[in-house]
């Protein structure tokens, strides 16, 4: 799975904040960002019976300019949640079609293969599934940097995988040309998916935990 | 046939070969520009809609405004002209009901901008595709003026020309 969070931060700093990032800041994101992973992965497993594990395995920081072409035009199911309060941001959970197809087959104890179409049954458990993660994550963040985080309730997209994040770029375009992209990697029974998370955090926020995770190790 | 691709923020210039396009448009606004005689087109894909908003920052191809003007530029620079050519809109979907905030319905925006910036350059729209849902894909071939368009509906991909 893809875990995507796009950040913003106030542009003149942001900008050459996210491109000059060191290796030190990038180490304690990545650090953060797979605690709330693999609480996404419990409550995932909690949920399904199955083992899951997800990880983050870095940061990517792009120009917005450049999305579109390191994302693909493939069609994607994406579930979307915005966060706001201590942490803004966009999470998205990215899923293929056969691999939603595969899920539902996994998580309704069907042999693979047995679900052939999106219809709303495997909409709905796309939904949910892509709600327990980005919650959980979004959770676990908050404890861990002792902030309120709010969220929306999930909403279900399929499209082009730059159309879905489009708005998301949009939001932190306001601020600066570059975007943080996390990415996860995701392993259901030992089975990689293609899916992931991603989220897209919002700069000034992304400048915030970036301070408080400093401050912590300082 | 060759292809040139234009990100985010982006706009490319061409004159009678190839095509030009640009991948999942979703709030973003996708403007091409078409002179007939001279065969000249362009496509610009912008992010925000007017630069003045967001205070000028950062590339100024982003904006639909600001973008429209250097893509113009370019445009003429091969030899088209302005006055004699055909604009076609595509973009300003509104992709999930969760997004409430008005700041973040851009892509409305971003269409009433672009058609806005095209009266005042005094350019005629002759097709649009804007709103709703869905992204879209769009391909503008340099030899007709043409625009394939690649849309997602029930989880499969449409096709129209414009």
């Amino acid at each position: 799975m893809d875990f995507s969070v796009v950040v913003a931060v106030e542009y003149e700093n942001y900008e050459e904040h996210i491109k000059n990032l060191d290796e030190f800041a990038k180490s304690a994101l990545v650090e953060t960002f797979n605690i709330g992973a693999s609480r996404a992965a419990d409550a995932l497993s909690e949920m399904t019976g199955l083992t899951v594990n997800i990880t983050v395995p870095e940061i990517d920081i792009t120009s917005i300019k450049a999305v579109p072409e390191k994302v693909g035009e493939d069609i994607k199911t994406a579930v979307y949640i915005q966060l706001s309060g201590g942490f803004d941001g966009h999470a998205f959970f990215f899923m293929d079609f056969e691999d939603a197809l595969a899920m539902f087959d996994l998580m309704t104890g069907m042999p693979t293969g047995s679900t052939t179409e999106l219809d709303e049954m495997v909409q709905s458990a796309v939904t949910e599934t892509g709600n327990i993660l980005i919650s959980a994550f979004a959770n676990a963040l908050s404890e861990f940097l002792g902030i309120e985080i709010n969220q929306t309730p999930p909403d279900l997209a399929i499209d082009f995988c730059p159309a879905i994040l489009d708005f998301a770029l949009a939001d932190i375009g306001q601020y600066c040309d570059y975007t943080m992209l996390l990415k996860t990697q995701m392993m259901v029974e030992g089975v990689e998916f293609r899916e992931h998370f991603m989220i897209l955090p919002h700069p000034i926020s992304m400048k915030k935990i970036i301070d408080t995770l400093l401050e912590g190790f300082a | 046939m060759q292809e040139i691709k234009v990100g985010i923020g982006d706009y490319a210039v061409g004159k009678k070969v190839g095509i030009i396009s640009t991948y999942g448009l979703g709030s973003c606004v996708g403007i091409t520009l078409y002179d007939p005689l001279k065969k000249v087109g362009g496509l610009l894909h912008a992010l925000l809609p007017e630069a003045t908003h967001y205070g000028n920052k950062g590339n100024p191809a982003k904006y639909v405004d600001t973008g429209l003007q250097l893509l113009l530029k370019d445009f003429q620079k091969l030899g088209g002209n302005p006055r004699r050519s055909e604009a076609k809109i595509f973009g300003g979907a509104h992709m999930f009901t969760n997004v409430a905030s008005d700041q973040l319905k851009i892509g409305a925006r971003n269409v009433e901008t672009a058609k806005r910036g095209l009266k005042r350059l005094g350019i005629k729209l002759v097709a649009e595709d804007t709103g709703g849902k869905g992204g879209r894909t769009i391909y503008l071939d340099l030899s007709t003026g043409k625009v394939r368009m690649r849309k997602v509906s029930g989880g499969k991909v449409v096709e129209k020309i414009y």
